[in-house]
């Protein structure tokens, strides 16, 4: 009897590996005829085209696969673009991009073993993701030498001669945030107030010393600082108290990620906060945030909730008049896509500026090696994309720009653009930022 | 306060019913289920993925079919064939079905709706209310309080099934002692496929319900698990009144610890306040506050 | 067990080294651990077995307390980043890294005394979800701001080079090796533990308690030595792999680790503290590394992660439903079978 049903649940098993193994023939299969159906290349251009390899690490299926996957659609949508030759010159020049790429469910560990097999691939540079594989890679990198882009935009990677990233950081972002919050209650006649909420992990606490720093410097009073930490389900306490210390009149910093933000706009709504603004960083609400609030708080909420980012939204990517802009709506469209959001604007940009590094270094007929790719970054000059401000870095300064967009959510649900803040560029140092970049990853 | 002290009862009951399952099948097979959390995935991303199409509530009833049928074939293939075994060894066979049922539900998400990982999904039907009632100065959080009435609705069916069916009791004879519900006729093979079934049915509701707090479905449901860990160890691993008493326990310690220690511990110290909690009533219960004791003796 | 060989002498029969072949395959496998880097020597496959590594001692330590002493604990995650932040305090004060790492040991044993108190009290289910209140409560105390100075807070802490006396251990070979010693240093020890007097008095222990305690062993104190080794080779893997990728923040380590190494000592075998831990843990690293590479290889794309967690969880459940006893009882049982060939035991 025993064996009889430990042979089922083998049996069982192996059904199921067939059941796996007949999804991957049959994936095999309509790939193949989507091959077939695709177009061969144009007439004209018989040449072999050169490969150039990029690691894209990614998450899809572990805590950040939230926005993970965002990031994983825009950056496949360019590689698909720049090789069906529709954007930048590469495919004219002879070249093709593959992204290998590789989900780590955002282990660490994992993370630094990926970077190894990404090296021994061959790739040249590195579409990196968050605030942990970016820090604990640091070394690495910086010891090998291989361009490292991340969505981590964090000042004290601009230290590492290896990092890059396209949005300005989250501290300058911050920055933009608490001039946006002493403008606002100015207009309105009130003191500018500020309550902070952050997730207790590394992504949360970076901008907070610059936060506190530059609140000090504008006249804004940091009345508040609580922990919404990125599992929480409801955030009443932390209001109630930040009422308490602040009153009604105050602006709320969200330092978290979608969920969390989306939790703390629920619990304000419900405490009746109806004067209380909420602005999130980048990551914070996105344009799900209304189908995730639902119709009534977002109709409460509507006009008060702001963010700060470094790109254009959806929104108006969508209906721009623009060839790349439509381009890249088509291309994420063409993956079928949902729910659009800004991420994937964002991971666009990241992959267009990394294109252009190499479009630049073919032009000006150097080798294609990690060490030449840093070379083009720094010294192309800035790149233009009509989705963001022009993005620049410099030799020793990898900050890429200084100017914040800042948007709010409508009652209906849409979102617009407000404002535009530019902050000034701080020297690169400990006291401006008020942080300590000593030596972070320099080996 | 009283705002918080109402939220925190009403999250209680969503961890109540989340801690109503594992006690379930604690029951029948004497093992925590620690594939928990995918399978809450995966009926949130299943009521995301048919809501637009067949409304609410046939979306439901798709997922709590889906999730049943998962349940019977884990039970029949998986620990059913382990009896026997090393408890801990069928433990660690759940978290084999974990990772089974979330590569099952990534090749559905890649195959059927084209997302390519566990993307963050807003409900186009929210499957409860989502505004506020107002009572007086009182805001209750709808989706909350449905989820309560929906958690004590199932608790009560449970029970009712539990105490006054022939299945009920033939259940509650096996939890009780094997052998001798085996002598006096019981179909052990029944009872395990019916605790399975209705525990498969409840991790859809509290998935469910857990994802409507963040109005969609992501990684982050399979949390549930997790959260509901110290309810099912607070009110003792077989007691199913246990379970409702801590659910509420843990989810008024949450909301006390965040009011009061935060300041004096530090931010974040309320979300692992019910923890500790947990860690020094088991010093002094410790089968939990309502789990059968076994009296061992020097 | 198959009948059939015995010995004289005890001293004979206790030897971990019976037979000629135990010393060839001995010499020829340490040769190999310590020297297939220089015929495959990539970057990746090294830094894969350091990977190993370091977690297998982890996994040995929750062996020594799971499968020796019979307390289930899933805090080896949180020792383990105590572990590396620790050892790299200490080295950053001065002590030279050689010495740190077993130092943050030491310091880390400690905790592992505190969490283990509860062990007194509770009991197989109840004691696992306790000690995930430790992992969890021991994570946010690391997270906290207030100890930004011991674990970097918002930033990577970044471990010093690897330094032997007045030489500074740079390439990936030569931590590996380093590593390496340490690790069969450590499991060398630990395979004794289960034949000396603690060995019998944790196995009293696991076996029945309450006969233990009539029979004069002292079940706290076994039970408290027992979570002071797992925390202490929890800690010391924790230090390797920080001095190993010099980089460590308060994500590397997670409640994912704890369950990882759980898992990489229940497939591995339990009580089978060298053989078991190793073998889990290749397994539970190694094998959806191997998976993942396999797909990329094979050029899949897209439905791979699907078809990487179906894979390995399958065959995680082929394993448990056909070897419950974990991969060392395979083995054995592969063993025998050669041994007796072409007849069978049974």
């Amino acid at each position: 009897m025993r064996g009889v049903s430990k042979a089922v649940g083998i049996a069982i098993v192996v059904v199921i590996v067939a059941v796996i193994a007949a999804i991957l023939a049959m994936q095999g299969q309509q790939a193949q005829m989507a091959a077939a159906e695709q177009p061969t290349a144009p007439a004209g251009a018989p040449m072999e085209l050169k490969t150039i390899t990029i690691g894209c690490l990614v998450d899809l299926s572990g805590p950040t696969s939230g926005v993970g996957v965002d990031v994983s659609v825009g950056q496949k949508a360019f590689v698909s673009a720049v090789n069906d030759g529709k954007i930048t010159r590469l495919k004219e020049l002879g070249y093709r991009l593959e992204c290998i790429e590789r989900d780590f469910a955002y282990k660490v560990p994992e993370a630094q073993t990926a970077y190894q097999a990404f090296k021994q691939q061959g790739v040249v540079m590195i579409w990196g993701w968050g605030t942990g594989d970016t820090l604990a890679l640091a070394v690495d990198i910086n010891r090998d030498g291989i361009p490292y882009t991340s969505y981590s935009y964090t000042v004290t990677l601009t230290n590492n001669p290896y990092n890059f990233f396209m949005m300005p950081t989250y501290q300058d972002q911050a920055r933009a945030a608490v001039r946006f919050v002493k403008k606002y209650f100015e207009e309105r006649g009130l003191e500018p107030k500020l309550a902070l909420t952050y997730p207790n992990v590394p992504y949360g606490l970076e901008p907070l010393p610059t936060i506190r720093l530059e609140a000090e410097k504008a006249g804004v009073a940091i009345c508040a600082e609580e922990i919404v930490e990125l599992t929480a389900t409801t955030a009443r306490e932390q209001l109630t108290r930040i009422r308490g210390k602040c009153g009604e009149d105050v602006a709320i910093w969200i330092g978290g990620t979608l969920s969390s933000a989306v939790v703390i706009a629920k619990s304000a709504y419900e405490l009746g906060m109806d004067r209380a603004i909420l602005i999130s960083n980048i990551w914070g609400f996105n344009e799900k945030t209304a189908k995730l609030l639902g119709p009534e708080a977002t109709q409460a909420l509507g006009g008060r909730l702001y963010r700060v980012t470094g790109a254009k939204m959806w929104d108006e990517v969508a209906e721009m008049d623009d060839p790349q802009a439509r381009l890249l709506v088509q291309y994420i469209t063409a993956q079928g896509v949902k729910t659009p959001t800004e991420v994937m604007v964002r991971a666009w940009i990241n992959a267009y500026v990394s294109a252009k590094a190499l479009e630049y270094l073919i032009e000006q007929g150097k080798e294609i090696t990690p060490e030449n790719i840093k070379w083009a970054f720094e010294n192309m000059g800035p790149v233009e994309t009509p989705f963001a401000p022009p993005i620049q870095f410099k030799p020793g300064d990898h900050r890429p720009g200084f100017t914040t967009f800042v948007y709010v959510m409508n009652g209906d649900g849409s979102w617009s653009q407000v404002d535009t803040v530019e902050v000034e560029e701080l020297p690169l140092t400990n006291e401006a930022y008020g942080l300590d970049l000593q030596g972070d990853g320099v080996p | 306060m009283i705002d918080v002290v109402v939220d925190g009862v009403l999250r209680g009951g969503i961890y109540a019913l989340a801690a109503l399952s594992y006690v379930i099948i604690y029951r029948a097979s004497k093992i925590v289920n620690l594939a928990y959390g995918a399978m809450a995935m995966l009926a949130a991303y299943l009521y995301w993925f048919f809501s637009p199409m067949v409304g609410p509530v046939l979306a439901v009833l798709i997922s709590v079919g889906t999730l049943v049928m998962v349940a019977f074939l884990v039970e029949r293939g998986v620990i059913r064939p382990m009896i026997g075994e090393p408890i801990i060894q069928i433990i660690m066979a759940t978290i084999g079905v974990a990772f089974l049922i979330r590569g099952a539900l990534l090749a559905f998400l890649i195959l059927g709706p084209r997302l390519p990982g566990f993307q963050y999904q807003p409900f186009e039907v929210h499957p409860l209310p989502t505004g506020i009632y107002r009572l007086g100065d009182l805001a209750i959080n709808a989706n909350f309080l449905w989820a309560f009435i929906a958690s004590l609705a199932s608790f009560g069916a449970f029970l009712v099934f539990y105490r006054y069916s022939l299945l009920g009791i033939a259940m509650r004879a096996m939890a009780n002692d094997r052998q001798a519900a085996l002598a006096l006729g019981v179909k052990p093979v029944e009872s395990y496929m019916f605790s399975w079934a209705i525990a498969g049915a409840l991790i859809t509701l509290s998935g469910l319900f857990y994802a409507s707090i963040f109005g969609g479905v992501a990684a982050r449901v399979e949390e549930i698990g997790i959260k509901a860990l110290p309810v099912i160890i607070l009110g003792g691993l077989d007691s199913v009144g246990g379970a409702i008493v801590a659910g509420i326990i843990v989810g008024l310690s949450e909301s006390f610890g965040r009011l009061y220690l935060d300041d004096v511990f530090g931010g974040g110290f309320g979300d692992v306040f019910p923890l500790i909690l947990m860690v020094l009533i088991m010093l002094f219960r410790p089968y939990g506050l309502f789990g059968t004791e076994r009296i061992e003796r020097v | 067990m198959p009948a059939g060989i015995f010995f004289e002498r005890y001293r004979r029969d206790m030897a971990f080294l019976k037979w000629p072949i135990h010393y060839v395959g001995l010499a020829i496998g340490m040769a190999a651990l310590y020297l297939w880097p220089l015929a495959a020597g990539y970057d990746y496959l090294l830094r894969l077995a350091i990977w190993i590594a370091a977690w297998s001692m982890a996994a040995a330590g929750l062996n020594v307390l799971f499968g020796l002493t019979g307390q289930i604990s899933l805090a080896q995650g949180a020792f383990m980043a105590l572990g590396a932040f620790t050892s790299i305090w200490l080295a950053t004060n001065g002590v030279p890294p050689l010495l740190a790492i077993p130092l943050a040991g030491l310091l880390v044993t400690a905790v592992g005394l505190l969490f283990g108190l509860p062990s007194l009290r509770l009991k197989e289910l109840y004691l696992l979800i306790s000690t995930l209140a430790a992992q969890f409560v021991i994570d946010w105390l690391l997270r906290t701001e207030g100890m930004a100075w011991f674990t970097g807070g918002a930033y990577a802490k970044l471990a010093p080079p690897l330094t032997i006396g007045p030489i500074t251990v740079a390439d990936t070979y030569g931590i590996y090796v380093v590593i390496l010693t340490i690790v069969v240093l450590h499991l060398a020890a630990l395979a004794n533990i289960g034949r000396s007097y603690i060995g019998r008095a944790l196995k009293a222990v696991r076996d029945r308690d309450i006969a233990a305690e009539i029979i004069g062993v002292n079940v706290f104190k076994y039970k408290l030595l027992a979570f002071m080794i797992s925390a202490y080779m929890a800690a010391v893997g924790g230090a390797l792999w920080a001095f190993a990728v010099r980089s460590v923040t308060v994500e590397s380590f997670t409640f994912f680790t704890s369950l990882e190494v759980l898992a990489a000592v229940l497939i591995g075998g339990l009580g089978r503290v060298v053989w078991g831990s190793m073998l889990g843990t290749v397994f539970i690293i190694g094998v959806p590394e191997a998976i993942k590479m396999a797909f990329l290889w094979l050029g899949v794309r897209g439905i791979d992660i699907a078809l990487r967690d179906a894979v390995f969880g399958a065959l995680i459940l082929a394993f448990l439903l056909y070897e419950p006893l974990g991969l060392t009882e395979l083995l054995r049982k592969i063993k025998e079978r050669i041994r007796l060939f072409p007849f069978r035991y049974y």
